[in-house]
C-alpha cells in the first residue's frame, strides 16, 4: 500500500482500536494450557496403545516361551528368563529417555 | 539460542519439542494474526477463539510444513481456512445466508468514525475480497503471497484487491 494511500488511515484507525498488544501474555498462556493438555491427551493415548500391544504380545508369545523353558534344562531357562527381562527393561528404558518431542508428530485429536 | 532468531529456527526448535520456541512464534505473530481474523470473521468476537485454533492447529501440523521459513504464510493459511470453517458453521447453524454481514454490525463495537465507517465497507465485500484486502492493503502482504495463503489463482486475488479497493473507496469517499 501507498503511504499517501486513502484507506491508510482507515485501516491505521481500525488497528488502533483493536489494541491488540505486541505481546499478550494472556492469550499465549492459554493457548500453551491449551498444547500441554492435548500433548497430555496424545502421550496417555500413545502408551495405552503401547501397553496394549505389549500385553497382546506377550499373551500370545507366552505359551511358546513357558514351552520352550520348561523343555530346556533349568539353567538355560533362568539365562533365557533374564535376558529377556533386561532386554525389555532396556528397551522401555530407552524409549522414556528418549521421548521428548515425539508427541507433536501425532494429530489424534 | 541468539537474541533474534528466524522463524525457521524456531520451528526447528519446537519441532524437536521446545515449548519455548513455540511460545516465540506465537509472541510473534499473534498480533497481526488476531489483527486479520478480526477483518474477516462474521463474528469479530470469534476472531481471538479462532486464532487459538489456528495456532493449536499449527502446533499439530509443524511436522507437516516443508518450508520452515513460510511458516508466517502457512499460518496465516491456517488461520483463514479455521476462519471459513468457523464461518459455514455459524451460518449452516443460523441458517441466515446473509449472517456475514449481519453479524458484523452487531457484534463489532468500534469507537471512531474511521473504524466504524471502515467496518462497515468491510462488511460490504465478500468473504474472499475481503480476505484479500485484509492481507494485500492492511497487512502489506504481497498478491503471490496472498495467492498461497489464500489458495486462490494469482489472478482472483488481484482482482479481488482491485474490486476490494475500488468498493472500500467509493464506499468511504476517499476516491
Amino acid at each position: 500500500m501507498r503511504a499517501d494511500d486513502p484507506l491508510q488511515a482507515f485501516f491505521q484507525a481500525e488497528e488502533t482500536e483493536q489494541a491488540i498488544p505486541a505481546v499478550d501474555r494472556v492469550f499465549k498462556a492459554e493457548l500453551m494450557s491449551r498444547i500441554a493438555a492435548r500433548r497430555f491427551r496424545v502421550e496417555l493415548l500413545v502408551r495405552l496403545v503401547i501397553g496394549f500391544a505389549l500385553a497382546i504380545a506377550i499373551g500370545t508369545s507366552l505359551p511358546v516361551l513357558s514351552t520352550a523353558i520348561l523343555q530346556s534344562p533349568a539353567e538355560i531357562g533362568m539365562v533365557a528368563i533374564s535376558l529377556v527381562a533386561s532386554g525389555i527393561v532396556a528397551f522401555l528404558g530407552h524409549a522414556w529417555i528418549s521421548r521428548g518431542g515425539q508427541a507433536a508428530r501425532f494429530n489424534l485429536f | 539460542m541468539s537474541g533474534d532468531p528466524t522463524d525457521a529456527a524456531l520451528v526447528a526448535a519446537a519441532r524437536s519439542g521446545s515449548d519455548a520456541a513455540f511460545s516465540r512464534l506465537v509472541d510473534r505473530y499473534q498480533q497481526p494474526v488476531r489483527l486479520f481474523l478480526r477483518r474477516v470473521c462474521i463474528n469479530p468476537a470469534d476472531a481471538d477463539d479462532i486464532a487459538q485454533d489456528a495456532f493449536l492447529a499449527a502446533w499439530s501440523k509443524l511436522r507437516t510444513l516443508r518450508e520452515s521459513e513460510q511458516f508466517k504464510s502457512w499460518l496465516f493459511s491456517l488461520a483463514w481456512n479455521k476462519a471459513r470453517m468457523a464461518a459455514r458453521t455459524a451460518v449452516r447453524g443460523r441458517e441466515r445466508d446473509t449472517a456475514w454481514q449481519g453479524e458484523r454490525s452487531v457484534t463489532a463495537e468500534p469507537q471512531t468514525e474511521m473504524a466504524i465507517a471502515l467496518n462497515q465497507a468491510l462488511s460490504q465485500l465478500s468473504e474472499d475480497q475481503r480476505a484479500a484486502v485484509a492481507l494485500c492493503l492492511a497487512g502489506g502482504w504481497s498478491h503471490a503471497d496472498v495467492a498461497r495463503i489464500l489458495e486462490m489463482p494469482l489472478g482472483t486475488v488481484k482482482s479481488h484487491v482491485l474490486r476490494g479497493r475500488q468498493r472500500l473507496e467509493t464506499i468511504l469517499g476517499v476516491k
